[in-house]
C-alpha cells in the first residue's frame, strides 16, 4: 500500500452558466520515499487535484467522487477537524507564495508558536524557540535568531520560502505537498530551494508531491511524473521513461515546446 | 553602423530615501536584423535598460542612438515620430491592452499617430493584414481583450508593435507569462516577423533556454551591470564570469537527472 493512493478523483466547479469538470477521474500513487511531480499547463487541473485531496477546495468548486487514501484513511469526506489535524502533522504544505502564507503582522517566532500550538504541541517559550532555531538552521538559515525576531517583509523571497519550508517541516510530516514552490523565485534561488527540499526529503525517507508547470523541475527533482491535460491524467510513469519516451501525444508536444540546447529558431 | 547603439547608460532610482543603482554604465550595439538577448535575474536592471533604449525612461547619463540619431537629442514631437521605428512588446499582454477598446482600435492607434495620411478604409486594411500576419482571423479586430486567451492577447501586443513596420522592437519577457505550448507558438511568430521584416530585437528574458534559442548575442546582466557579453554559443559553451556559470548551472534542463 502506498502512502497516498488517489483513485478516480473528480472535482467540478458549479458556475452560474455552466459546470466545469476540472478534475476527471484522476488516479495516482505516492509511495513512501517517492518524489512525484504533477505537471500540466494552466487549467489542466493540477492544483485543483491537490486542493481536493487536502480538503482545501473552495466553493464553487467541490469534489464529486473518488478516494484519496492517506495511510489507508480516505481524506475525501473526512471530517474537517480530523483533516486539519493531518495537515501539518502528517502532510506538510509549501505554498507558491510564502508571503501569502506568512502573517505580515506577527513575528516569525510567534508564527512557529502558533503552528505548534494548533497541533497540540504548545510548549514553553524556550522549548518552542529551541525547536524553531533548530528547524531554521536545518533549512540553511544561519541567522535564525534574527529571523525569528523579525517579520515576513524583512525577508527576501528565497529566505521567506525557506521559512515556509521550515514551518512545514517542524512537525515532521511524512508527505510534503508543494504547489509551484519556486515559480515566484529567480533561477539561482529556485535551484537552492529545490536542492534543499530534495535533501530534506531524502534524509528521512519522506515523500514529496510537487505541482508544477516547469518540466525542468520534474526532470531534475522527481522520480515519477503525472502529466495532466484538461482535467485528466494523460500519462504517468517514471520520469526517466516518460521524458525520454513519452507515450501520450500531449506529453510529446509539451516536451517539444522546450527549446533544446544548440537548437536555433 | 549598428542600428542601435547604447553607450554608458546609467539609472539610479530613489527608493524611500535610498539610492538604488538600477543600471550602471551599460553599453551595447544591435545590428539591423540582429537579436541581442539581455539576460539576468529580477532586479538586474534588464527591463530598465530596455525602457531607456526607447526613452520610455530618461537615463541619468549615457546615450542611445537609433539609426544614427541620438534619441535623447530629439524634441517631444521628434521622439514621438521616432517611435514609429522602435516599439515594445510587454510581458503581461492583458495589462498592456485597454480592456474597453476593441483590439482593432488598439492596433490602429499607432497608424493614426504615425501615418495620418491614411484614411479609415486604408487603416482597416492594414489592421486586418497585421492580424493575419500574427496568426489571427481578420474578424478579431472587433473583439475585446477579455475575450481572448493569453497567447492571443500577446499576438495583439505584437501586432500593435509591428504595424508601423519598425526596424527595432524591445521584447520584455514576451513569453514569460504564457503556458509552455503557447510560448513555442509566440516564439515561432516572433521569428517569422523577424525574418519577414528584417527586425532587430532586444530580447529581455530570465529564461536561458529561450535566450539560447533566439539570440545571436547575449549580454548577461547582474546588479545593474553587463558582466559578460558575447555570441550566444560562446557564452553558453565557454562562460568566463563566475556569475554566468552560476546562472547556467541553475537552469534546469529537461533531461532526467540520473539517480
Amino acid at each position: 500500500m502506498s502512502l497516498l493512493e488517489v483513485r478516480d478523483l473528480r472535482a467540478q466547479f458549479d458556475l452560474h452558466t455552466e459546470t466545469v469538470e476540472a478534475v476527471r477521474s484522476v488516479s495516482f500513487d505516492v509511495a513512501a520515499g517517492d518524489s512525484v511531480g504533477i505537471v500540466g499547463e494552466t487549467g489542466s487541473g493540477k492544483s485543483v487535484t491537490v486542493r481536493s485531496i487536502l480538503g482545501l477546495l473552495r466553493a464553487p468548486g467541490r469534489v464529486t467522487g473518488g478516494t484519496a487514501r492517506f495511510n489507508g484513511d480516505d481524506l475525501i469526506g473526512m471530517k474537517p477537524k480530523a483533516l486539519r489535524r493531518l495537515r501539518g502533522t502528517e502532510i506538510g504544505l509549501i505554498p507558491q507564495n510564502p508571503f501569502g502564507s506568512l502573517n505580515p503582522i506577527l513575528t516569525i517566532e510567534k508564527q512557529f508558536r502558533n503552528v505548534l500550538g494548533a497541533h497540540g504541541q504548545a510548549a514553553s517559550r524556550e522549548t518552542v524557540h529551541g525547536r524553531a532555531v533548530a528547524v531554521l538552521e536545518s533549512v540553511g538559515i544561519s541567522q535564525a535568531e534574527r529571523v525569528l525576531a523579525g517579520h515576513a517583509h524583512q525577508l527576501s523571497g528565497g529566505m521567506a520560502q525557506r521559512v515556509a519550508i521550515a514551518m512545514a517541516f517542524i512537525l515532521e510530516p511524512r508527505l510534503i505537498v508543494a504547489d509551484e514552490p519556486t515559480t515566484a523565485l529567480d533561477v539561482t534561488v529556485q535551484k537552492q530551494i529545490l536542492d534543499l527540499l530534495a535533501d530534506l526529503i531524502a534524509a528521512d525517507q519522506r515523500s514529496l508531491l510537487i505541482v508544477t508547470h516547469d518540466l525542468g523541475v520534474v526532470a531534475n527533482y522527481c522520480e515519477k511524473v503525472v502529466v495532466m491535460y484538461k482535467g485528466e491524467v494523460v500519462e504517468t510513469g517514471l520520469v526517466r521513461d516518460v521524458f525520454v519516451n513519452p507515450s501520450a501525444d500531449y506529453t510529446r508536444s509539451l516536451l517539444d515546446s522546450v527549446p533544446k540546447p544548440g537548437e536555433r529558431w | 553602423m549598428p542600428l542601435v547603439e547604447a553607450t554608458g547608460l546609467s539609472k539610479t532610482f530613489n527608493v524611500s530615501g535610498r539610492e538604488v543603482h538600477a543600471v550602471s554604465d551599460v553599453s551595447f550595439t544591435i545590428g539591423r536584423g540582429e537579436t541581442l538577448a539581455l539576460v539576468g535575474e529580477s532586479g538586474s536592471g534588464k527591463s530598465t535598460t530596455g525602457r531607456m533604449c526607447l526613452h520610455l525612461l530618461e537615463p541619468d547619463s549615457g546615450t542611445v542612438a537609433v539609426d544614427g540619431r541620438h534619441v535623447s537629442d530629439l524634441s517631444g514631437a521628434e521622439l514621438r515620430a521616432a517611435r514609429r521605428n522602435m516599439t515594445m512588446v510587454f510581458q503581461e499582454p492583458y495589462q498592456s491592452l485597454n480592456p474597453k477598446m476593441r483590439v482593432g482600435s488598439t492596433i490602429e492607434e499607432p497608424l493614426i499617430l504615425h501615418e495620418p495620411d491614411l484614411d479609415a478604409a486604408e487603416r482597416r486594411e492594414r489592421v486586418e493584414d497585421i492580424l493575419e500576419r500574427v496568426g489571427l482571423p481578420r474578424e478579431y479586430r472587433l473583439r475585446f481583450p477579455g475575450e481572448l486567451s493569453g497567447g492571443q492577447q500577446q499576438r495583439i501586443g505584437i501586432a500593435r508593435a509591428a504595424i508601423t513596420n519598425p526596424a527595432f522592437i524591445v521584447l520584455d519577457e514576451p513569453t514569460s507569462s504564457l503556458d509552455l505550448s503557447v510560448q513555442a507558438q509566440i516564439l515561432r511568430l516572433l521569428r517569422k516577423l523577424h525574418s519577414d521584416l528584417d527586425l532587430a530585437y532586444l530580447f529581455i528574458s530570465h529564461d536561458l533556454h529561450t535566450v539560447r534559442f533566439v539570440s545571436d548575442r547575449i549580454a548577461v546582466m547582474h546588479q545593474g551591470r553587463i558582466v559578460e557579453h558575447g555570441t550566444t554559443e560562446s557564452v553558453f559553451t565557454d562562460p568566463e564570469e563566475m556569475y554566468t556559470k552560476t546562472l547556467l548551472g541553475a537552469a534546469l534542463g529537461i533531461t532526467p537527472r540520473p539517480r
